[in-house]
């Protein structure tokens, strides 16, 4: 007869959630909550329309969007494996332009906090859209995709080699105002060497991780399954080492780190802040449970509450010795 | 009858826990006064919360008081504004059945789905079952600061996407998939047991475009000069091949109520394997929905592939008023199909499987390359979304289907 009932604890437990604050400042990008959905899969934000809006968050990663529209690689793009998932799409998307134009506006008008996430196959590439987002309104920041391993040029090339990492946020940096994320690659020996390079080129901050190069084979065709031969692996087989790579980043760099890869419930969320992110990015998680974020959000403010914290800026870093 | 009414509207407001304590208030009022409480909770949504708030709330309040109703505002709105709106069911497995060698038939109380879902639609199923009544409750004293998930999935990770078999709009509203063991994921699911609960998504993706608008004008016009003759309505072909059964079932219940005749083609390997297709089909009326089989071993119908039957007397013959095609099955299947379609200019669809990540057209992992000019630059369509259902001469088959489960 009682199931379900709000007792006395609960309602006083309600109010201290209230209490709770959510906001942080992401390198100059002001985040209502810490909770941002991973680009490439959000989409331009209403694709889970009806279950998960884009304002719902603290930011919306949208698609990687390169100058000019791309069809993106040849099927199949997706296998399930281990605890997890490769992708190869490609980078798939309209271009900026319609972005611009068709995407950007609808997110601005329901008041989604906005970063650009963008792709070139030449550092001129990346500063000529940066410069156009620059003078698009709806825009909080640009997060820099120099690690997209499923692309010939470009891409992850940048991501790997700290010249070319710096050069990128440099030319990018010129271009705009916005602030600018580069979002690393740890198919990488020295992840703490990369960002580094990033933070003296002038990085506001960091967004760690992509996803981890690999490939599966169908023994029955002998042949790789993804069109593309290779893949990004994603999901919670990634988490240890996204985990770690944040953990190692956030203690030798001075910068605010959004922190992702295989957050599936809101104490992978809570790790990755007490490792040293300062926002998380939920991605594949979504494709399980499309309220995700939603539930890490309130499974981080229950947190809060019942350790009797009043920010979720307390926890940035808390678990670094 | 002296039946007291006592109607309650509430407004709330994006607050689980309040929507909780209306629902208790309620509850509580019915109690106290014993009087039948006939009420609408109205939810608001800004944000929709399905899992922590709504479903709770109806699953609660079915439970507690089942002549209150709770009603999701938002859901509504998007549907009346014709938007695509998916939603998140916590359903409970009514029943689950091995109905063949390795194929089941399961069926979801899935009121929301069942409400909108359309032939050609499907769901995305996490294929975790949980027992009932562990919803995580965000306060449940037992586990005061949890943030954990009630399940941390691992393995396998993705949900799985089924047709949608059938619906039963009676009883609060079900759906049922027919589903075949193929992998990990629906191994798993053949754990489901009845009063099991599921999760949900769904229905997604465009489905099949029904003749309606068709027939309505039709039977309008006929219905000032002569009466309605099944004759003259409209006539589908439906050609299935093995599970590609499954949305046909939907659609030819959908077509025999909506006036529609149609002829259904259904192929597969052994009659064994039919056996619970041909049930519901013949549970539509007998009248308007024909059924042709073949199987590869002979054990039913023609001795052959389901292609065979366009061509084999006398049915051939009967094909001639054919409005329009649907299919669904094995890709070299289809692509006969689309063919005889294509040769004769008989309009038609057709359903596509592969794998999926997201089921909502985010992720674009499910790209299928759309028919182009010879040299022409690729395009890509997705199959959760602006599929499963494709016109005829939409999209590039593949000689063998890829993306298994």
């Amino acid at each position: 007869m009682h199931v379900g009932r709000v007792d006395a604890r609960a309602a006083a437990n309600d109010h201290v959630e209230a209490q709770v604050d959510l906001r942080v400042n992401l390198g100059g990008m002001e985040l209502a909550n810490p909770v941002v959905m991973a680009s490439g899969t959000f989409g331009y934000g209403f694709d889970y329309e009806g279950l998960i809006g884009p304002e719902t968050v603290g930011a919306v990663c949208v698609k990687g969007t390169t100058l000019l529209p791309r069809a993106g690689n040849k099927p199949p793009r997706i296998i399930e494996t281990p605890s997890g998932m490769l992708n190869s799409i490609g980078l798939e998307n309209p271009g900026i332009e319609t972005f611009i134009r068709e995407h950007l506006p609808r997110l601005r008008e329901r008041g989604a906090t906005v970063i650009a996430n963008i792709a070139g196959e030449t550092a001129l590439e990346y500063a000529k859209i940066a410069e156009r987002l620059e003078a698009a309104p709806g825009v909080a920041g640009i997060e820099l995709n120099v690690s997209c391993p499923n692309i010939a040029r470009g891409g992850a090339h940048f991501g790997v080699d700290q010249a070319s990492i710096h050069k990128v946020i440099r030319a990018v940096k010129q271009a705009t105002s916005l602030p600018v994320m580069p979002k690393l690659s740890p198919n990488v020996t020295d992840i703490v060497a990369m960002a580094a390079a990033a933070q003296e080129a002038g990085a506001d901050a960091i967004s760690l991780i992509n996803t981890l190069l690999a490939m599966a084979i169908d023994i029955e065709a002998r042949r790789p399954v993804l069109g593309n031969v290779f893949g990004g692996l994603s999901g919670p087989a990634i988490k240890p080492v996204a985990l770690r790579m944040v953990y190692q980043v956030a203690k030798a760099v001075d910068l605010p780190i959004l922190g992702g890869g295989g957050i599936m419930c809101a104490r992978d969320a809570i790790e990755f802040m007490m490792a040293g992110a300062t926002a998380v990015s939920i991605g594949t998680g979504t494709f399980v449970n499309p309220t995700l974020a939603i539930d890490v959000i309130d499974g981080m403010r229950s947190y809060l509450a019942g350790h009797n914290l009043t920010s979720v800026r307390s926890l940035v870093g808390a678990a670094i010795i | 009858m002296g039946i007291s009414y006592h109607g309650t509207q509430f407004d709330r407001r994006e607050n689980p826990l309040g929507l909780t304590s209306v629902c208790n208030e309620q509850i509580e009022l019915a109690r106290d006064t014993a009087l039948p409480i006939r009420g609408i909770i109205t939810v608001f949504r800004k944000n929709t919360r399905p899992r922590t708030s709504f479903e709770l709330a109806r699953k609660h309040v079915s439970a507690e008081a089942p002549n209150l109703a709770v009603h999701d505002d938002s859901r509504q709105q998007d549907c009346a504004a014709g938007r695509y709106v998916p939603c998140l069911e916590t359903a409970d497995v009514l029943r689950h059945d091995c109905v063949g060698p390795g194929l089941y038939e399961l069926e979801l109380s899935a009121p929301q789905v069942a409400a909108s879902a359309a032939p050609g639609q499907f769901v995305h199923i996490h294929v975790h079952p949980a027992q009932p009544h562990s919803p995580a409750q965000p306060h449940s004293p037992a586990q005061p600061h949890s943030p954990a998930q009630p399940h941390s999935p691992a393995q396998p990770l993705l949900r799985r996407p089924f047709s949608i078999y059938d619906i039963d709009s009676n009883a609060g509203g079900s759906i049922t998939i027919l589903y075949g063991v193929r992998g990990a994921g629906t191994l798993l699911l053949t754990n489901a047991r009845p009063g099991d609960c599921l999760d949900v998504m769904g229905p997604l993706g465009r489905g099949f475009t029904l003749p309606e608008s068709q027939s309505q004008s039709q039977s309008q016009s006929q219905s000032q000069s002569q009466p309605h003759s099944p004759a003259r309505s409209p006539h589908a072909l439906l050609i299935g091949g093995g599970l590609g059964i499954a949305p046909l079932v939907f659609l030819a219940r959908t077509l025999a109520r909506a006036g529609c005749r149609a002829t259904v083609l259904y192929g597969a390997n052994t009659a064994s394997q039919m056996q619970p297709a041909l049930l519901r089909l013949q549970a539509s009326r007998a009248e308007s929905v024909r059924v042709f089989t073949t199987t590869l071993d002979g054990s039913a119908g023609l001795a052959g592939i389901v292609t065979d039957l366009l061509t084999a007397e006398p049915l051939a013959a009967e094909l001639g008023d054919i409005d329009s095609i649907y299919t669904c099955g094995p890709e070299p299947m289809m692509a006969a199909v689309e063919q005889f379609a294509l040769a004769r200019r008989i309009r038609g669809e057709m359903s596509l499987e592969t794998s999926l990540a997201c089921g909502v057209g985010a992720c674009l992992g499910c790209a299928r390359r759309l028919k182009a000019g010879p040299g022409a630059s690729p395009v890509y369509a997705r199959v959760c979304k602006d599929g499963p259902v494709f016109s005829f001469g939409q999209v590039e088959l593949n000689p063998i289907a890829y993306g298994e489960e």
